[in-house]
């Protein structure tokens, strides 16, 4: 008699916790679509600027779709899945425009990066297996780099650009991104309870302190924002598996 | 089913009930027992040769009364950097906030002020200010709640709200013999005309810790002519407590934990004897004295920052690195108990963890004595 009123109760809880599970989908559209209201509403009518607005229409791109026909998306190809992060998807593209890369560069300390010449000179000229280096090829590994630290600057200090739904961005407890220790991974996080990499700890930190969507490891978000993180680390001794 | 009772207490919890009510008991003393208490524990420290010139007495409270045997010392609660959003945005900061007025609430002992060290709103937005101004109006003692303004507060509308909603940024009184001051500590040099920025492109600037594109903080020129002008009254003998956003010295320029002219206000408070200066911004346990200034932080009840790569003063003690993985730790209230003699005890209330207590004694003395509980581990 016991253990029939525990299967009920028990019964009862899985109905529950299934109708919970399936109107969550709802819940998160309607809640991205009330954010976006939100966001017109309370920052676009009496302060417009051209850069506010155009965050607010990179939020909307972003949220838009994904509200009407979250379904459909899941299906559809990569190149639609890469636009939906606006800013991050054409870095290449936009080599050209450096406007952003100039801002970001003012605004936020990244670290020096190597200074490479040692290999124009002695053995490494003479008998390199991949050729004869030049200042030119030097130029454009610093470049490159430099650039994908600064757009993982830039995505790190951005709320908007994180998929942030309360605002919060990484900076704002790992200002230079201090605190975020790359150089200690893998190592095991008791509090997820296996041994974690860097980017397990960015999806952590994405999902409950910014309240948003996880990223895949292949996300330009991501790849950017480890590149970040990671410069950062120069100068730090590699202890993987440190507390 | 039964109950399990013990039937004999346990050494540990027995020795921990003696202890509880000697502590109990020591409250409770009249004036002429705790004498008598103090006088005993003083005779037997130097009977130990344990008593230094510096060491802590009981006896400063005693000392501490006017003529009609009212003690002089008392207690400020404070409250400090909640930077909220609207509340439909983020609903976590708000909550935090309204747990520290809650925390206040509920002490014992009403303080003779409560005091918020700056940052009430994120992004300085008048919906923002409001709800802050909403929120601590919960407060059971709001009448005595003093504000100051910190650089999320002011830079969206260069500070039009918040004086509409808390007054004039920089303020002083006399309380029980004690001079405090507020300074507003948190300007900057124009950086956004040239640039051409919006408000909110300004305000964004400014709210970001990292962002080079701003300026260092400064108290200003005129501001600490005001200040002279406002102590000239006060006799070098007077403990002053100076009330300012950022901390009024150098620490760290990339963060602005730096006040730029912080050295030109040091020096006016350099003929007192007795200087605290309480300060926000920092969201950490943090702890300085420069000359006879003794410099105390507060704990933010939103986020902690971690301790800045270079600069930290040999002073702090800090706090343990805070868990991610737990959204309330490393934040935090507390109070600033002021004694008999105007110097401070500051006690640092960390949500989940025991509070820290920075005393006075230990400022005033070598940094050996009277340190601060270490934590376990270091901060990371």
């Amino acid at each position: 008699m016991k253990y029939t009123h525990i299967t009920f109760v028990a019964f009862l809880c899985l109905i529950l916790a299934a109708g919970a599970f399936f109107s969550a989908k709802d819940c998160e559209a309607q809640r991205r679509g009330r954010l976006v209201r939100a966001v017109q509403e309370n920052i676009v009518p009496d302060k417009v600027d051209a850069a506010a607005s155009a965050v607010v229409e990179i939020v909307v791109e972003a949220n838009a779709p994904k509200a009407s026909a979250a379904d459909a998306k899941a299906d559809s190809a990569p190149t639609d899945s890469v636009r939906e992060f606006p800013g991050t998807s054409d870095q290449w593209k936009d080599s050209l425009d450096t406007d952003w890369i100039e801002k970001e560069r003012k605004s936020h300390m990244i670290p020096k990066h190597f200074d490479n010449r040692s290999v124009l000179r002695g053995e490494q000229r003479d008998g390199h297996a991949y050729g004869r280096y030049t200042k030119a090829d030097l130029l454009l590994w610093e470049r490159e780099t430099e650039r994908l630290v600064l757009e993982g600057s830039r995505i790190f200090h951005s709320a908007e650009l994180l998929g942030s739904t309360n605002g919060t961005s990484c900076d704002m407890c790992h200002p230079d991104a201090s605190n975020t220790h790359a150089e200690t991974y893998p190592k095991y996080q008791v509090q997820l309870g296996r041994a974690a990499i860097l980017r397990d700890m960015i999806n952590w930190c994405l999902e409950n302190p910014c309240r948003a969507e996880p990223m895949s490891g292949d996300d330009p978000r991501m790849r950017a924002m480890e590149a970040y993180i990671q410069a950062h680390s120069t100068g730090k001794v590699v202890k993987y598996g440190k507390h | 089913m039964t109950q399990i009772r013990y039937r004999r207490e346990n050494l540990e919890t027995r020795m921990e009930n003696e202890r509880r009510e000697f502590f109990a008991g020591l409250t409770n003393l009249d004036r002429r027992s705790f004498l008598k208490v103090s006088a005993a524990c003083f005779a037997a420290a130097s009977a130990a040769g344990m008593a230094g010139v510096g060491s802590f007495q009981p006896m400063k409270v005693a000392l501490g009364q006017d003529e009609n045997g009212r003690e002089k010392s008392f207690k400020i609660a404070y409250i400090s950097d909640s930077h909220l959003y609207q509340k439909h945005i983020n609903d976590r900061f708000a909550n935090a906030l309204m747990r520290a007025v809650q925390d206040v609430n509920a002490l014992e002992e009403a303080p003779d002020f409560i005091f918020y060290g700056g940052d009430l709103a994120q992004l300085g937005q008048p919906e923002e200010l409001e709800l802050g101004a909403e929120i601590l109006a919960n407060l059971k003692y709001r009448d005595r709640l003093r504000i100051m303004v910190g650089e999320h507060d002011w830079y969206f509308d260069m500070g039009e709200k918040w004086r509409d909603l808390f007054g004039d940024p920089n303020w002083s009184f006399d309380h029980k013999g004690v001079h405090f001051v507020c300074l507003m500590s948190v300007n900057e040099e124009d950086f956004w005309t040239e640039a051409g920025l919006s408000p909110l492109e300004r305000m964004q600037t400014v709210a970001g810790l990292d962002n080079q594109a701003q300026r260092p903080f400064f108290v200003g020129q005129d501001q600490i002519e005001w200040l002279k002008k406002d102590l000239e009254a006060c006799p070098d003998d007077m403990p002053i407590i100076v009330f300012s956003h950022s901390p009024l010295y150098k620490l760290y320029k990339n963060w602005n934990f730096w006040t730029d002219d912080a050295e030109d206000v040091q020096a006016v408070l350099k003929r007192f004897a007795r200087v605290t200066v309480v300060h926000g911004h920092t969201h950490q346990v943090l702890t300085n004295r420069i000359g006879n200034i003794h410099f105390h932080g507060l704990l933010s009840t939103a986020w902690p920052w971690p301790y800045a790569p270079k600069g930290m003063p040999e002073w702090t003690v800090q706090m343990n690195r805070s868990d991610p993985f737990n959204s309330l730790d490393g934040c935090g209230n507390g109070e600033i108990q002021v004694s008999a003699d105007g110097l401070v005890d500051k006690v640092y209330n960390l949500w989940n963890r025991k509070p820290m207590l920075v005393s006075a004694a230990y400022l005033n003395g070598d940094g050996t004595s009277n340190r601060p509980m270490r934590p376990n581990l270091p901060s990371f």
